[in-house]
């Protein structure tokens, strides 16, 4: 593949695959709660993911993870 | 003010305009059909689920033409009909190519991403390096020499006569 193609769609697929890898190793972190220090943050965390979840590559993400899926469901049966 | 004046030169029109179609006649001049990137996923995963469609389909890839360039090639096709911008097409790619990868799954062909790296065409800097080296020695074996050639290439242009009207006589 040519490093100067004028084909975007390499790009923009590798983004979406590192986008779905973070969500991964997002979701095996523990989400830490309950803490009562005093430096600890006021400001809610959950509206800063909700504005991540609402951008445009986390939708298509989720599309194509959907695809993906179903992809493995389908060859697994197979 | 200034500001209206640059205004009204904003929209003076481009030398040789009258020459070509009406602005907003074309598709693409128009608003979008479908704005957002849900609503153009919408409108393209019923229409690869299509017999018709599928069988072209897997006969390009079977011709080992690469996912990424055909939906491009449907994207890009989209946005000349006016069904949707140009970055709602980019966004839409992946789940382009997501789709026809399960198509093509399904019907057990082969396919090539356009994404896999070339081993035979890529040049690997150590090959770069190899080749600088071998020059180096064949010059002489130390950078005096990558100069020295250098030095000779400008004399050389130096050493040409003007030749035109205006030219400054010495």
């Amino acid at each position: 593949m040519s490093r100067y193609s004028s084909n975007p769609a390499p790009q923009i697929v590798n983004k979406i695959d590192a986008y779905l890898k973070s969500l991964e190793g997002k979701s095996e972190k523990k989400t830490s709660s309950g803490k009562n220090g005093l430096l600890r943050s006021t400001k809610s965390m959950e509206n800063k993911n909700d504005d991540k979840e609402k951008s445009p590559l986390a939708r298509v993400a989720q599309y194509v993870k959907t695809i993906r899926e179903i992809g493995d469901e389908s060859n697994g049966s197979a | 003010m200034a500001v209206p004046k640059l205004e009204q030169r904003l929209e003076a029109p481009i030398p040789g305009m009258a020459m070509t179609h009406e602005v907003g006649a074309r598709p693409w001049q128009q608003p979008a059909q479908y704005p957002t990137v849900e609503e153009a996923i919408q409108y393209y995963l019923p229409r690869m689920q299509d017999d018709a469609f599928t069988d072209s389909l897997l006969n390009v890839i079977e011709m080992g033409m690469p996912l990424t360039t055909l939906a491009n090639t449907i994207q890009l096709a989209g946005v000349m009909e006016g069904r949707h911008s140009v970055d709602v097409g980019i966004l839409v790619m992946p789940v382009l190519i997501e789709m026809m990868k399960l198509i093509a799954k399904n019907e057990g062909i082969d396919y090539v991403t356009g994404m896999e790296r070339d081993a035979k065409t890529e040049t690997k800097d150590s090959d770069i390096a190899a080749a600088l080296s071998t020059l180096k020695g064949d010059l002489g074996g130390t950078e005096e020499g990558m100069q020295k050639t250098e030095e000779m290439d400008i004399v050389e242009e130096k050493d040409e006569p003007a030749m035109g009207l205006m030219a400054r006589r010495s």
